[in-house]
């Protein structure tokens, strides 16, 4: 059963975020983080104070109201970084490092890798989350739709 | 090793025009990810005066320093954001950063918040740990100061590979002699047939007929006789010669600094003494000696083929690129393909190691039909696999045994020729070329995979020759100087201690334990309690300050000796899968039995070893698989009682034993501490009941230090604990009293 979710506010300011429970307490800084960053980003979200304690748990983006969904949403963009794979330019293997060098939705990125079998997590069968040698996340939230040059790529070592 | 980063000219043409003459930069450093978070180098440059962040050869940032009061890291997921606090308290990002360079940074907020509060300058210096790409190749590494795989100076490592064979001299000349003996034997037979065919059969020199057939039998027999102590001399040489790898690397991971086994999985390391080393092996035992062989053996046959027929010679040299870059096509299709079948390899060997292991869970929870399918389609794609690399490989040899053919074929056609022609070429002539030409071609195909082989080995060698160069513990000697612990007194003095750099764990420490005192330490997990312990143990280096027993800096004592006169008693004891006995006296091991059993009675171990069938000789399984929680509990505790060490640590003793067995280890426990100093580490408080004192850790300090009852009237954080755990342990108030 859902914990009903007190009314809060969510407040923006200078690049960092406050929550007030009500428009006469005093706003409390707030870090929004997603608990499961990997597979979905609309759902399963956590607001926590300086002392890293839920304050609230979100189970959908949606059970909060229109202007904290606003708010949610940029503070997810500035908490998380994880580029999307759009295309595998290469894998060279050598001696055991295998050398991605990949177009990401955050430019070009050139990353080694050690054992596929550690370094690459199968959500689904067509999503990869791919670790690199300094514990570094990429995804591929589709392998179906990476072009077949890089499908190829990727068939080397999946 | 020590770097720093160098700044592109575009950069530093940047800061020429930006900085004023007296404006000297302090410290650099490079990040990859521009402010919108996009891949990309970006700088950051923190002069006396200002700090200015320049991406793509432009400041876009530039904040004065006299604004700041300190940086700051902001954790992010998967990346991490540089941050300035204004005397205001303003945050302001000043750039992003990824895990690959969350060291160097935290490193360098550490040297800049102390010149901000100080005016202190230390250097900014780079670390090998701290080095994340090939400063020749500017490729990843594939571990933070790790050896490039691409830059790996191949020659020099198998010259250090070889200085190993200087304790064999003798049989490394056997060897030797044996390979040459063998190689110059395999080539006397086409020789052979050429005089049999000429001068026999076709001259009728009949004289000599019994002569060459002698001569081919006797090559024949040597060739048999060479191989044979060829094999046996260099198999011996190689598995001696890794069987010293393996020893060294053992011995010496043993002697590696703690720090090193929280950066490798014990996967890695038995990975490094088993794997590499055969890897090596394998190479020495077969690819050097297939190199040295054939290399010798390729340049004679050219030698006397060309001496037979230097035209027709061509003609045998025209396939060989084609055998050689055919070669080298093939295999480069193979070693994915083998890479591979490693990864499923990896996969189905985990999937066994697990399921085998927690077969209890697999079983509670029923997933056996869920673990079978993952093992069936995992078994399904290394049949796949494995018949891929089977086809392709069947493919590679009849496509190479086609090239040979057409070689032979052309020698025959264009040779025939000339004999039918009346040419000076002879029918032996022919016959000793066909000989040599599969001698010739055999080898050739196989010189890309030896040759990548070797860089195989030589990466492994190099791996193992990082672990053998690294720094081990050191301590003095002992010798009659050597200072002594009677009393156990022990002194922190403004310790400071990090893992990882600017991650500081213990944060100006400083305390003193008089011999015979018990002191407790509580907090929360991962507040530098285990840390302080680990620290007495001299098992890392502190940054700074001092520790001190019986008013020795703790460097002073030699390493056994110190280990020796500290009993420690684990939360989870690590038994070894040998007899009680033996894990009882494994710190003492001139231990008579009767020590032992008198250990044992005062650890309250005695009482469930004499129900043991075996008694003291039952095998106790592996990490003591047979015995019940608290009977290993009491069984570290008798291990510790037989040292009879004056300094006593308990790591969570009792944390993880019901409450009548904690009762049986309380009661042993009481015994072993008499007049020991002993520092006890818990979160059941009931285990600190008769501690002197109680430092309450938190983030690397001692935020409270006094009794249980002071610290209970100070109504502090150790209060709060203690009314926490009488809430949770409202049906056990034998607990907390």
């Amino acid at each position: 059963m859902k914990n009903p979710i007190p009314p809060f506010k969510l407040i923006q300011k200078n690049g960092k975020y406050f929550l007030q429970f009500s428009p006469t307490a005093k706003p409390k800084p707030v870090k929004i983080v997603w608990l499961q960053p990997f597979m979905t980003k609309n759902s399963g979200i956590s607001i926590l104070n300086s002392k890293k304690e839920e304050l609230i748990y979100l189970s959908h983006l949606k059970d909060a109201s229109a202007d904290n969904q606003k708010i949610i949403r940029q503070a997810l963009i500035d908490y998380t970084f994880l580029p999307t794979i759009k295309q595998i330019k290469s894998i060279r293997i050598n001696y055991g490092v295998r050398y991605w060098d990949t177009m990401t939705d955050a430019g070009p990125h050139l990353f080694a890798m050690i054992r596929p079998s550690q370094y690459i997590t199968h959500l689904t069968n067509d999503q990869i989350v791919v670790r690199d040698t300094f514990n570094n996340y990429y995804q591929i939230p589709s392998i179906q739709k990476l072009d077949l040059d890089s499908q190829k790529q990727l068939n080397k070592i999946l | 090793m020590e770097t720093k980063i160098h700044l592109p000219n575009s950069i530093k043409q940047v800061l020429a025009k930006k900085l004023n003459p007296h404006e000297s930069i302090l410290y650099t450093q490079k990040s990859d990810l521009s402010i919108e978070k996009k891949f990309d180098d970006t700088y950051l440059i923190i002069s006396q005066q200002n700090i200015y962040v320049i991406t793509d050869g432009k400041i876009i940032n530039q904040l004065p320093i006299k604004k700041i009061v300190k940086l700051k890291i902001d954790e992010l997921f998967n990346h991490a954001r540089l941050q300035a606090v204004s005397h205001q308290k303003t945050e302001i990002t000043i750039l992003y950063f990824t895990k690959t360079h969350a060291p160097q940074f935290r490193h360098l907020i550490r040297l800049v918040n102390q010149y901000l509060q100080d005016g202190q300058y230390k250097p900014h210096t780079f670390t090998a740990s701290m080095i994340t790409h090939c400063p020749r190749c500017h490729n990843p590494l594939p571990e933070r100061g790790g050896i490039c795989p691409l830059c790996l100076p191949r020659w020099s490592i198998m010259a250090r590979l070889l200085s190993f064979l200087k304790p064999y001299q003798k049989i490394s000349f056997l060897v030797l002699l044996s390979t040459t003996v063998m190689v110059i034997s395999q080539l006397i037979p086409p020789y052979i047939t050429k005089r049999i065919v000429d001068d026999v059969l076709t001259n009728s020199q009949h004289d000599q007929f019994i002569f060459w057939i002698s001569a081919m039998f006797i090559s024949g027999l040597v060739y048999f006789i060479s191989s044979y102590f060829s094999g046996i001399y260099s198999s011996w040489l190689a598995t001696k010669l890794v069987n010293d790898f393996r020893n060294l690397l053992y011995q010496k991971i043993l002697h590696l600094k703690l720090n090193y086994f929280d950066r490798h999985s014990s996967g890695d390391l038995v990975s490094k003494i088993v794997d590499d080393t055969s890897e090596i092996q394998h190479f020495l035992l077969d690819g050097l000696p297939f190199l040295l062989i054939n290399f010798v053996s390729l340049i004679i046959i050219a030698i006397i083929l060309i001496s037979i027929d230097p035209t027709l010679s061509l003609l045998v040299f025209l396939p060989v690129p084609f055998l050689v870059f055919g070669s080298s096509w093939f295999l480069n299709k193979l070693i994915p393909l083998f890479h591979y079948r490693g990864s499923i390899k990896d996969l189905i060997y985990t999937n066994l190691d697990e399921t085998i292991g927690g077969i209890r869970v697999v079983k509670a929870f029923t997933q056996q039909d869920r673990h079978i399918n993952e093992f069936t389609n995992q078994n399904n794609r290394y049949f796949a696999n494995q018949y891929h690399i089977e086809k392709t490989f069947i493919g590679f040899r009849q496509v190479m045994f086609f090239i040979m053919q057409v070689g032979i074929v052309g020698v025959w056609y264009f040779a025939s020729r000339r004999i039918m022609g009346q040419d000076h070429l002879t029918l032996g002539d022919l016959l000793a070329f066909v000989g040599y030409i599969w001698l010739f071609y055999g080898p050739l195909q196989w010189f890309t995979q030896i040759l990548n082989w070797m860089t195989h080995a030589l990466a492994s060698a190099e791996r193992m020759f990082t672990i053998l160069d690294m720094t081990s513990e050191t301590s003095p000697a002992e010798s009659p100087t050597s200072p002594h612990i009677t009393q156990g007194k022990i002194e922190f003095k403004q310790v400071r201690f990090s893992y990882e750099y600017g991650r500081e764990a213990i944060k100006d420490i400083s305390f003193t334990i008089n011999p015979g005192e018990m002191i407790g330490l509580v907090g929360k997990s991962g507040g530098g309690k285990s840390t302080i312990i680990n620290l007495i143990n001299n098992f890392f280096d502190i940054d700074s300050g001092l520790i001190l027993i019986d008013g020795h800096n703790i460097k002073e004592y030699p390493l056994a000796y110190l280990r020796h006169r500290i009993g420690v008693v684990m939360q989870e004891p690590f038994l070894f899968d040998v007899s009680i006995a033996e894990n009882i006296r494994y710190g003492h091991p001139e231990a008579s039995f009767d020590q032992i059993v008198q250990a044992a009675k005062a650890a309250w171990a005695h009482e469930f070893i004499v129900n043991k069938e075996k008694g003291y000789n039952t095998i106790i399984g592996e990490k003591g698989v047979r015995l019940s929680g608290g009977e290993k509990q009491r069984l570290s505790i008798a291990r510790a009682i037989l040292q009879n060490p004056p300094i006593l640590i308990l790591d969570e003793a009792t944390s993880s034993v019901d409450v009548q067995t904690e009762k049986k280890i309380q009661q042993a426990l009481e015994k072993l501490t008499q007049n020991r100093t002993t520092i006890a580490i818990a979160h059941r408080l009931s285990t600190l009941r008769h501690a002197d004192r109680i430092l309450y850790i938190e983030g690397g300090k001692i935020i409270e230090s006094g009794s249980h009852s002071s610290l209970l009237r100070k109504k502090g954080k150790y209060h709060q604990l203690v009314n926490l755990q009488t809430k949770l342990n409202q049906s056990r108030p034998e607990i907390i009293s």
